[in-house]
């Protein structure tokens, strides 16, 4: 077979001590920036990348691709142990890791959760071992109608993410699609609400909104608390950490789904792991026949956004490695560390640089099962964070979450942003607002609308571009059944209520 | 003793002006601290690897760490109103791209003018726009796609990295100079727009040639002609616009620039720093990988040809936002 020979020679490259150690400085690093609240691959890559001149191609590559995956192992732990998320593909994992953490329960969501990465980046890599080729292809032959139509479905599968009133979910979620619209109009190239700003014109960061909304709204809401309600390390015994039968059946398939539901957005240049999270956590609470115990620590509410982001991490590497085009700002760094090499990466880069390829295949691997090693027994260290009291605690984070949205764009701007969003979390959660629906907004709202304008430009006008062509039909016709499904429910539970009134 | 007093309040004197930025000694000891180099693009991207091979050519030759960091954001506007902002005191280089000539054209937001408010030391290097479209449509040269766009007004769409990005300009530029008319499709950057070209979507995408070559040398795309003045080594046998006699030219060049002010004598120093580091094996490898150009420009000459390119895109943005083309953002 030639994928076992190409593999063959990947892993007699990648196994090699140099590769190795820099394969594990990759992940180890990884999961440190992964942890640490808004600092994330981004910065971290960026500051290796000067190093990587004086590495090999396979070495360096290998080494930032392993950082990048390694990120979002992390990114879990300190959404689940303190509710703030260390990026905002992790935001989704606070609403049911953080109650079971509250629970007692940390130790096994930690440990799910690493679980459910693992299985999900394996997933994906034999994706990009088998079938890498044809499903660049597939991402090439998406177009603006088919972007739109996804996105559109992704929007409305929002709605499920609110808990409690409905009313207030589709409230944060316009409020998402208007913050999303400030900026520089792709399409027009107007500027709308920048107010004459040009740090405004470069349109708000996302990891500003999800760093204060989630994680300064979070240090706010506990200012005060005497940690009354916190749980302490004596009800943290080894049994704590061991997940139950339970857990393992109840998560096996939202794995799966989360897994699939990652690969497929991990495809699609632009799109990306935080909206992997976030769709999966909405497709599981909408199958789930329990949909109830979302929010208060349902354990597929983390393994399936988990195994998603993870997934979607690894599938990024499809449309990158065959066609030279970066799904995501990391992404487009690790082009570049290639470029100084004088690899160009393109569709003949498999072939041409094979040896590149495989080996960075067989890193994957290794360095996801380095992961898996390094990650399970740090989980009693990192559980133990929770010991921590509050006033040393919080400032720390307060620091961390300044500092790493500050290494996002060097741009103090940003700064402020996560302040005003912080406050403005604060208030929404007294309000019993929930942020999560506002957050997926914002990250679609701009993609519907630039690709719905695109669609009608390339059609001069005509909406049948979205019906013709048949993934994008598909994928309305079921963004449509959804809300059929949705609307007959809600009338059968009031029905149900109207049979009740006469007793 | 007085003599004693003098020599030590001259010191403290001279530490305190030394603190403030101003070298007691100009001359001889820059540079005496690291120098920062902005730019103001994404890591990784040819603007950000070129800036950094140079800034490493220079350390050779200054003896001092080149630090670059990048401040990324609105089109590059936000690095280089902060280059504009730091001491004149060449401790702090800008690298510059045509954006920042087009950039207060394009929006009543951007308050840097590189004409008042920067010094041109060099340029080293840039990349050229070329006339980019799919190998499977009805032309395969430049003439018979400037035909087909006559002929069929507004029928060939034109991908481009975003309404207003300097490669934009390329297909404007080649309404304004041939009276043809294209559909200019948007898109959220070069990759987005790339994508567009291999799906098909488009006919023709405005992107950097860097990106396209690999999609060029696979058949997928074509290179029909180049907006440069100069036929474009790496690809001897394409035209140029400008010998087809059109009047275009769009040259993504990177070009280092300090604060206005700065001591004559030290724009010299970095200059002869950046001519050595553009002419080391290492740059120009990587600039043939890269298909890069690479005519140096010193001080004198990239401030005229600063000016030439203020006057080029100056005039062709107003005509393209007195015909509507385009919109000025405030």
């Amino acid at each position: 077979m030639d994928l076992f020979s190409n593999l063959q020679m990947g892993f007699s490259i990648a196994l090699s001590p140099e590769i190795l150690m820099y394969c594990f400085i990759g992940v180890t690093l990884g999961t440190v920036v992964g942890i640490l609240p808004g600092i994330g691959a981004l910065a971290a890559i960026a500051m290796l990348l000067p190093m990587t001149y004086f590495l090999s191609p396979a070495a360096a590559i290998i080494m930032l691709a392993g950082l990048y995956y390694g990120a979002n192992y992390g990114s879990s732990t300190s959404a689940i142990l303190l509710n703030i998320p260390g990026a905002p593909s992790s935001a989704i994992t606070c609403l049911d890791g953080y109650p079971m953490a509250r629970q007692g329960r940390a130790g096994v969501a930690l440990i799910m959760t690493t679980l459910a990465s693992f299985a999900g980046s394996s997933m994906s890599i034999l994706l990009v071992m088998a079938f890498a080729p044809p499903l660049a292809q597939f991402a090439i032959n998406f177009g603006s109608p088919e972007y739109f139509s996804v996105m559109l479905l992704g929007l409305l599968a929002s709605s499920s993410l609110s808990q409690g009133s409905f009313f207030k979910g589709m409230v944060m979620v316009f409020a998402g699609l208007l913050l999303g619209m400030v900026g520089l109009d792709v399409n027009s190239g107007v500027a709308r609400y920048t107010y004459g700003s040009l740090n405004l014109q470069a349109g708000i960061s996302i990891v500003a909104i999800a760093m204060g909304i989630f994680g300064l709204a979070e240090v706010l809401a506990n200012i005060g608390m005497r940690g009354g309600n916190r749980i302490s390390m004596k009800d943290l015994g080894w049994r704590t950490y061991i997940p139950t039968r339970k857990d393992l059946k109840q998560s096996f398939f939202p794995i799966m789904r989360g897994t699939a539901v990652g690969a497929w957005f991990g495809l699609l240049p632009g799109t990306g792991s935080a909206i992997a999270s976030f769709i999966s956590y909405a497709v599981e609470k909408r199958v789930s026949k329990t949909p109830e115990r979302f929010g208060k620590g349902a354990i597929e509410g983390i393994t399936a956004p988990e195994a998603a982001n993870n997934s979607a991490s690894q599938a990024a590497f499809i449309p990158t490695l065959t066609l030279g085009i970066p799904g995501d700002v990391v992404m487009a760094l690790m082009l570049g560390a290639l470029m100084i090499h004088g690899i160009s990466v393109g569709p003949r880069t498999i072939i041409e640089h094979a040896d590149l390829f495989w080996a960075l295949v067989a890193s994957f691997w290794i360095g996801n099962f380095m992961l898996l090693v390094l990650n399970a027994p740090l989980i009693f260290i990192w559980v133990r964070l929770i010991a921590i009291p509050y006033q040393v605690l919080y400032p720390i984070i307060l620091a961390l979450v300044c500092v790493g949205v500050y290494s996002v764009n060097f741009n103090t701007f940003d700064i402020y942003v996560v302040i005003v969003a912080g406050i403005i979390g604060y208030v929404l959660r007294v309000l019993g607002f929930p942020a999560a629906p506002m957050l997926l907004g914002f990250i679609l709202g701009p993609m519907v609308e630039e690709n719905f304008r695109r669609s009608l430009m390339l059609s001069r006008g005509s909406f049948d571009i979205f019906v013709t062509r048949p993934v994008s039909a598909s994928l309305l016709a079921a963004g449509l059944l959804f809300i059929i499904i949705v609307a007959w429910a809600a009338m059968r539970e009031r029905q149900k209520l109207q049979d009740k009134k006469p007793d | 003793m007085t003599t004693t007093r003098a020599i030590l309040s001259a010191g403290i004197a001279a530490l305190f002006v030394t603190a403030v930025g101003y070298p007691a000694s100009a001359q001889d000891s820059f540079p005496s601290q690291p120098i920062t180099m902005i730019v103001p693009f994404a890591p990784g991207a040819d603007t950000d690897n070129s800036a950094r091979l140079i800034a490493r050519g220079m350390e050779e030759r200054l003896g001092q760490p080149v630090v670059v960091i990048n401040r990324t954001g609105a089109g590059g506007q936000i690095g280089f109103a902060e280059g504009a902002a730091a001491d004149p005191d060449g401790y702090t280089i800008t690298v510059a791209t045509p954006s920042i000539v087009t950039g207060p054209y394009l929006s009543s937001a951007v308050r840097v003018r590189v004409l008042e408010d920067f010094e041109p030391v060099a340029l080293p290097a840039g990349t050229p726009l070329a006339v980019i479209t799919r190998a499977d449509r009805p032309w395969s040269t430049a003439q018979e796609f400037l035909d087909y766009a006559a002929e069929n007004p507004g029928e060939i769409l034109y991908g481009n990295p975003g309404e207003g990005s300097f490669s934009h300009l390329l297909p404007l530029a080649i309404e304004s100079a041939t009276g043809v008319e294209f559909t200019h499709i948007a898109y959220q950057g070069g990759g987005p727009a790339l994508v567009a070209a291999l799906g098909g979507e488009v006919d023709a995408a405005a992107v950097g040639i860097g990106g396209a070559v690999e999609h060029i040398r696979e058949g997928t795309l074509q290179v029909l002609a180049f907006a440069t003045r100069n036929r474009y080594p790496a690809f001897p046998d394409t035209p140029t616009l400008h010998e087809m006699g059109h009047d275009v030219e769009t040259l993504t060049w990177w070009g280092y620039l300090v604060p206005k002010g700065t001591p004559q004598d030290r724009v010299e120093m970095l200059a002869d720093a950046i001519r050595h580091a553009a002419g080391k094996p290492e740059f120009l490898e990587t600039a043939e990988r890269r298909t890069w150009l690479t005519d140096y420009y010193g001080p004198s000459e990239f401030a005229e040809f600063l000016v030439s390119e203020d006057a080029r895109y100056g005039g062709l943005i107003e005509r393209m936002i007195e015909r509507g083309s385009l919109v000025r953002a405030n």
